[in-house]
């Protein structure tokens, strides 16, 4: 076929200069020394952004170079009261990823844990206000956590009924529901503002009723005991229990779930129950242990960066703890090195951001692998085209 | 005319993660040559011409074409060197007539290719042109093709029709076909080998890719056989006979027989009447089955992809309940014993009320009314409950787990293997309990005796795991079939129903699930065995079944039948109905 050659006469052929392939069974080392070496390379990235932003200069601030590191050690851990805190959120988001886990397992992508969270929030928050100062606290706490979880549970609820019976896309349904838990808080919030106040100010404070007991000097280690019981629950929940069962078998395939005899429409809804549920003792939390107001803003996003945690932690509520607590870190010490290097808040959320990039990125690297066919690039570039009709030897087959 | 290379591989290497799916493989074509590239499931032989067609890329090696070394990058790339594929699942715009399929993806400096090879002027975008040419096409080769026909009326041999004419429409001079024959009935594999010789006569260079020796020694010049990712080697087709060849692709010697036992069956098991049943357009996908399986006997059921073989399984397991007619299942326990294995206490309680047992020895009724569940349970392990007669249980809009309540024992290995019969990202362990994990009190799963049964089927089966706590995704395809039928098969089931038990499988795992349905048989359960290719249906069964578009063409016994018979009967209606078309 002697037209057919001559098209292609002159043509230079390149071989691609590197290819990815799926990598299997990854040893556990290996996920870890990827993750650690990129957890450091994250923070040393921070450090040298913190260190080109600060308008500081080396005379004022000799140790500019690590001042990053101090600073965020100093924000998190300088002394008990700042540990407790940095705990305290570090908590807050662990149990909000570990609330949305069950959902996420059953491929129901729940983005609402943040209206799930403030509708916690709003149930106890009403109660602080009507209920508390007449009653003895730990009965107000009580009625606190029960307003919250039904509230929270019959927000995450709507969502799973309509997804059970009319197929709804859940992502869009939850995440409306996240807007209007917000509207509802802030309706509720302007026509109960505080006198002199846009907002509803500090319930209680002169009572302190509703308010979570302090021991060890903070207010925050019940709410600290309370969620670590809760995640481990979780976990044993999903791992061991026959709902976790069902919820690892829908996660395979509705259709082999329905085969085996699983009420796919019971299982979607009493998971979200539960989900809502956690989502309210978050809230109850949040209110009584740290906040003790409700805003628009009081849950302050976690909902949203739950989703990531959870994402991160491969849906396993332990592994959760680690990326838990380094959010907590990475987001109070970067704001705190932010003020002291005089540089914008807005830079330190950047770095926050920043760091979980990095770390979402080290994924890629502990599933796939790149290989680099650095020679047979080049040397491909260099080889003249063939002439017409030869045998081209046989060589550079095997590399 | 002269033989001359057209096509040469060089040590071509691809690599998926840890599976080396082709190794060092060296391959060539002349023009005018039929080539079957002969190899079981798994042994790299589409991997190896997809990386002629541009659909992957080689991790190393070399193709020629023409001598003339080239990198192909995508199939588009492939028609630039006159190579097409037609692949096993086709690539066609279902909503699109068979012409705009033909064109689709066509720029104008291809129109002005195509018109230069023919000799013609370029032409652009013109259905009836096109049209013109593919009925040209036809004609040239010998093809039945309306072109004006949508793409989804079409059956699956015009489908494939289309595929290839698409390719010749883009001046294919190296047509690679992907196991054409698996969806064919007999007929239209000869009517296909027709074409093709027409094909080669004109020139042009053909691989075919399969697993059927008898197909490879009737159409092929040559062959070459792919054993785990490699070359085996290659011989002409006269050299060849099917002992050989499967020496070559197994790389060891092997019996290819199946026993057919014949036993005597044990009672009617399962009557299926007037079944019926609605598809989700409304249109009927089954129209009155009725058939009679037996206890020992394996029916088999064959038909044209999509004649409503996975619908009457699951219909049948209780996955469609929008039918009409019945299913009757007769449980063989006439003057036999109660057992815990079918029946909860509960279920033995409404069970006496109704008056269906009496007391071994005796010839009343037995009455359980009064009696403690302790003092049940002691009566049913000395076997004193007996039942009067057998019992008959209508399955009719029952669901699964309904079925399994009322102590039936139906096992069914689904086509869909990890979609329905096993989940995929669960280890070994977790899917032997997928239906069995209510057991037991409690809110916790307990893992003990699934956990002895995977290890016991791990065992038994040979299947090759890293663990019992490897997904079994991750799995070959004939161990994911050895784990799904080896769980169904430990619930001693009496009636046990396959669809396609061994697409996918290597000779040697298929074997062993044909041993392991036989031995079913030998123990009383009652097999329906769907499956697709027609030699082993006839080997392995007692009956087959013929459906056609939904309906039972034909129940015929397999000593006294052969292949043309059953696809004469699979096919007769759709040639009428092609011919009221045409």
């Amino acid at each position: 076929m002697p037209e057919l050659a001559q098209k292609q006469k002159v043509k230079k052929v390149r071989n691609p200069l590197f290819h990815i392939a799926r990598r299997n069974e990854v040893p556990t080392w290996f996920v870890f020394v990827v993750k650690l070496s990129f957890i450091l390379g994250a923070l040393l990235l921070c450090g040298i952004i913190s260190f080109l932003v600060s308008p500081i200069t080396l005379d004022e601030m000799p140790e500019k170079f690590i001042s990053y590191y101090i600073f965020v050690v100093e924000g998190t851990f300088f002394n008990m009261n700042t540990a407790f805190s940095t705990l305290w959120n570090a908590s807050l988001l662990l149990i909000i990823a570990a609330a949305i886990t069950p959902a996420f397992k059953m491929k129901f992508w729940n983005i609402g844990a943040e209206g799930q969270v403030l509708m916690g929030c709003f149930g106890a928050a009403i109660v602080m206000k009507f209920i508390a100062p007449s009653i003895p606290n730990f009965l107000a706490l009580i009625l606190m956590l029960v307003l919250a979880l039904i509230f929270a549970a019959a927000w995450a609820a709507i969502p799973a009924i309509f997804k059970a019976f009319f197929n709804t896309n859940e992502t869009l349904f939850t995440l409306m529901m996240n807007y209007i838990a917000i509207g509802l808080v802030a309706a509720f919030s302007l026509k109960f503002k505080a006198t002199g106040s846009t907002a509803l100010g500090v319930l209680n404070a002169g009572t302190h009723a509703g308010w979570m007991p302090e021991i060890f000097g903070s207010s925050y280690l019940i709410g600290i005991f309370v969620i670590i019981n809760l995640v481990v629950a979780l976990w044993f929940y999903l791992k061991y229990s026959k709902h976790g069962y069902e919820i690892a078998v829908l996660n395979g395939s509705v259709r082999t779930a329905e085969y085996v005899g699983i009420n796919v429409k019971v299982v979607t809804i009493r998971t979200m129950i539960l989900c809502g549920a956690v989502c309210g003792i978050a809230g109850f939390l949040l209110v009584s242990g740290s906040s003790h107001t409700v805003s628009e803003t009081v849950v302050g996003g976690r909902g949203f960066t739950a989703v990531m945690i959870s994402w991160l932690g491969h849906f396993n509520p332990l592994e959760m703890v680690l990326y838990s607590v380094l959010n907590a870190i990475i987001t109070v010490g970067s704001s705190n090195a932010a003020a002291n290097l005089q540089y914008s808040g807005e830079v330190a959320n950047v770095l926050s951001g920043l760091f979980f990039l990095l770390i979402l990125t080290s994924e890629f690297f502990t599933n796939f692998r790149i290989r680099f066919n650095l020679r047979q690039f080049f040397k491909s570039k260099n080889e003249p085209p063939m002439s017409e009709g030869q045998t081209p030897k046989a060589e550079g087959g095997k590399q | 005319m002269e033989k001359q290379q057209v096509i040469e591989l060089k040590g071509i290497t691809k690599i998926f993660g840890r599976i080396v799916a082709n190794h060092d493989c060296n391959l060539s074509l002349y023009n005018g040559e039929i080539l079957s590239l002969l190899g079981e499931n798994g042994s790299g032989k589409t991997t190896l011409m997809n990386a002629l067609a541009g659909i992957y890329c080689p991790d190393a090696g070399d193709i020629y074409v023409n001598g003339e070394k080239v990198r192909i990058s995508s199939p588009h790339d492939a028609y630039k060197y006159h190579i097409g594929m037609v692949h096993q699942h086709f690539k066609l715009v279902d909503t699109f007539t068979a012409v705009e399929n033909v064109v689709v993806g066509l720029t104008k400096k291809d129109y002005e290719e195509i018109a230069k090879k023919d000799g013609t002027k370029a032409q652009g975008f013109n259905l009836k042109a096109s049209a013109n040419r593919i009925t040209e096409i036809c004609n040239k080769f010998g093809f039945k093709l309306n072109p004006w026909q949508k793409v989804n009326t079409m059956s699956v041999s015009e489908k494939q029709t289309l595929e290839i004419i698409k390719a010749l429409y883009r001046g294919v001079d190296i047509l690679i076909l992907d196991e054409p024959t698996a969806v064919l009935t007999p007929q239209e594999i000869e009517k296909l080998f027709d074409v093709l010789r027409a094909m080669k006569k004109d020139g042009k260079s053909i691989i075919i890719i399969t697993h059927k020796l008898n197909e490879v020694l009737e159409i092929s010049d040559r062959v070459a056989v792919l054993c785990k990712g490699e070359v085996a080697g290659d011989i002409l087709t006269e050299n060849a006979t099917e002992k050989i060849l499967t020496e070559m692709m197994v790389g060891h010697k092997v019996d290819l027989n199946i026993n057919r036992m014949e036993i005597p069956t044990t009672g009617e098991r399962l009557i299926v009447q007037d079944l019926s049943l609605n598809g989700r357009d409304g249109r009927k996908v089954l129209k009155n089955i009725n058939f009679t399986v037996y206890g020992s006997e394996i029916l088999g059921i064959a038909g044209i992809s999509g004649s409503g073989q996975k619908e009457l399984l699951e219909t049948i397991a209780g996955l469609n309940r929008n039918t009409q007619g019945t299913i009757i299942f007769h449980n063989p326990k006439k003057e036999q014993p109660v057992t815990f294995f079918h029946k909860n206490i509960k279920q033995i309680r409404e069970l006496a009320a109704q008056g269906k047992f009496h007391l071994k020895g005796k010839k009343e009724p037995l009455s359980l009314v009064g009696k403690t569940n302790k003092e049940i349970t002691e009566m049913v392990n000395k076997e004193q409950i007996i039942f009067y007669e057998d019992e008959i249980m209508n399955l009719k809009g029952k669901k699964p787990i309904e079925i399994r309540d009322l102590g039936i024992k139906l096992s069914f290995v689904p086509e869909d293997r990890l979609g329905m019969g096993l989940v995929g990202s669960m280890d070994l362990i977790d899917n032997m309990m997928l239906r069995s994990f209510r057991k037991g009190k409690g809110g916790i799963v307990h893992r003990n005796k699934p956990a002895a049964l995977a290890k016991e089927l791990v065992d038994e089966l040979e299947i090759k795991t890293p663990s019992l706590h490897t997904s079994v995704k991750k799995l070959s395809g004939g161990n994911i079939q050895k784990v799904l039928v080896g769980r169904e098969i430990s619930t001693r089931p009496k009636v046990l129903m396959v669809a396609y038990p061994v697409r996918g499988l290597d000779i040697n795992s298929s074997y062993m699930i044909y041993n392991l349905i036989n031995k079913q048989k030998e123990k009383g359960s009652a097999v329906i065995y769907v499956g697709e290719d027609l030699d082993v249906i006839l080997a392995l069964c007692d009956r087959v079944l013929v459906l056609r578009d939904g309906e039972v063409a034909g129940i015929l016994n397999c000593k006294d039948t052969n292949k043309n018979e059953i696809g004469l009967l699979m096919t007769k209606k759709v040639e009428e109905r092609s011919e009221e078309n045409a």
